[in-house]
């Protein structure tokens, strides 16, 4: 098995974001489809 | 230990590796030929070699069910409260009306009311915003219709729009054909501009043909050129290309236009696909619409074909991009539909929507912020509380933390209730995403 997820300590801190919601790149769409 | 009912388990495409995703343990991982074979069987009731049985349950991929329900009930509790102190985006619709007459307009059955946009209504909609949404981040996002169109009555409405947006410190996006944006500037210059939303649907004729003038008439030079000045006073876009099979053979050659003019390489640039789709009605020629995956399919054998198309798109395939650029997965996606939480919309003659899809549409005004502020609560509260674990076909899927249930206002169009399911296609455009960005 391959993990392709950081262990917590060695994260940095990202922003977490509703992967269909990122507020940066979206303007009208994105929820609709 | 049971196998968790949120796993997501599937072959990689173009691959004889697999993937198991979870959303609610945060783990992600690629199996070797050997170990998907061996999930497979399990599945199928056999049992599982002992050490490759702790690397499951190690990752949460077997979990007891008490401590999956409690787990479940806390991140949903970490969703809503980070919902609640999310930013809301607040649409204003000026008009309905616009100058271009694009093939596949959702809007084009909207009834035109005989009223206009006045400063009175303005004064109401920040009043009324400012009540109601005092203490919580919000920005404004302009939409049509065409917002901006070119006369000088429009430039006087959107100036006193844009200087009391500014009065309330308030960013704003506008959505726009782009056709008149360099007679904008200047105005828009004046405010916070969040970002422009303009689309193109491909190089010179290829968008002409699907987003011309009323009446007939070129589009793309002047929006190329808007786009231009955008750039160059700092104000970001937000390119959108809207794909059927029309235009997509097309997609290519526009990013290397935009790879071209530099665009790709601005800070201020980036781009969005969106898929030509029957939002509240059929279309005339529906055999030229993707289904959702099979836009997808069609991307991946595009870039394959040419990868610089990566500059100009790097396409999501559900979370695989996020997994891929942050090494990490997304918090668990309890719903997708912003409607009446992160979301509103109002239009010109005073009345109040859950978002964009439904603004303008007859039968789905919720209330009304001019003359006088009403409220259908009860519509208002469908809305509001609608997310997978109140919609029923959601809570048996092992998707349901990927989906977040979709777009309410298509499942609405579909079952005449909002709290039913807008299906996505998380486990074919997985197989597809660990196949882009984790397999060389």
């Amino acid at each position: 098995m391959k993990c392709l997820v950081k262990k917590q300590n060695e994260k940095e801190p990202i922003k977490k974001v509703a992967q269909c919601c990122a507020k940066t790149s979206k303007t009208i769409v994105g929820c609709h489809d | 230990m049971i196998y968790s009912k949120h796993n997501i388990f599937s072959k990689i495409a173009e691959s004889d590796n697999y993937f198991i995703v979870n959303l609610l343990s945060g783990s992600a991982d690629i199996l070797n030929p050997e170990e998907g074979q061996m999930l497979n069987n399990f599945l199928g009731g056999n049992e599982l070699p002992e050490d490759f049985k702790e690397s499951l349950i190690k990752q949460g991929y077997l979990i007891n069910q008490k401590e999956e329900d409690l787990l479940y009930r806390q991140k949903y509790l970490d969703f809503i409260d980070t919902r609640d102190e999310d930013e809301v985006q607040l649409f204003f619709v000026p008009n309905y009306s616009c100058n271009f007459a694009c093939t596949y307009c959702y809007q084009d059955e909207y009834s035109t009311v005989k009223q206009e946009l006045t400063t009175e209504v303005i004064d109401s909609f920040f009043t009324y915003i400012n009540k109601e949404f005092a203490g919580r981040k919000k920005y404004l996002t302009i939409f049509g219709g065409e917002p901006l169109l070119n006369s000088p009555k429009q430039k006087e409405l959107i100036s006193y729009l844009l200087n009391l947006a500014n009065a309330s410190k308030l960013e704003v996006c506008f959505v726009t054909n782009g056709y008149s944006l360099i007679d904008y500037i200047d105005i828009l210059s004046t405010a916070n501009i969040r970002e422009i939303q303009v689309t193109l649907d491909g190089k010179g004729n290829v968008h002409d043909k699907r987003r011309f003038l009323k009446g007939g008439g070129a589009t793309f030079d002047k929006i190329v050129n808007g786009i231009d000045a955008c750039l160059d006073n700092q104000i970001a876009v937000n390119l959108r290309v809207v794909v059927d099979k029309e235009n997509i053979n097309g997609l290519p050659e526009l990013a290397q236009f935009a790879i071209e003019k530099g665009w790709t390489e601005s800070d201020f640039f980036k781009t969005q696909l969106g898929r030509n789709y029957e939002l509240h009605h059929c279309q005339a020629t529906s055999e030229k619409l993707f289904s959702r995956i099979s836009l997808y399919e069609t991307l991946y054998k595009i870039i394959k074909e040419h990868p610089y198309f990566l500059e100009f798109y790097k396409p999501a395939y559900s979370i695989s991009k996020f997994l891929s650029e942050n090494e990490n997965l997304p918090d668990p996606l309890f719903d997708s539909c912003p409607a009446c939480k992160t979301e509103w919309a109002f239009d010109y003659t005073g009345q109040i929507y859950s978002c964009t899809a439904t603004v303008g549409k007859p039968g789905e005004a919720l209330g009304s912020f001019y003359p006088e502020v009403t409220r259908k609560e009860d519509m208002i509260n469908t809305w509001e509380n609608r997310d997978v674990t109140v919609i029923p076909e959601c809570s048996n899927c092992n998707l349901q933390l990927a989906c977040g249930g979709g777009c309410g206002s298509v499942a609405k169009n579909k079952t005449g209730n909002a709290c039913t399911t807008d299906c996505r296609p998380v486990k074919e455009l997985l197989e597809l995403g660990f196949s882009a960005y984790f397999e060389n």
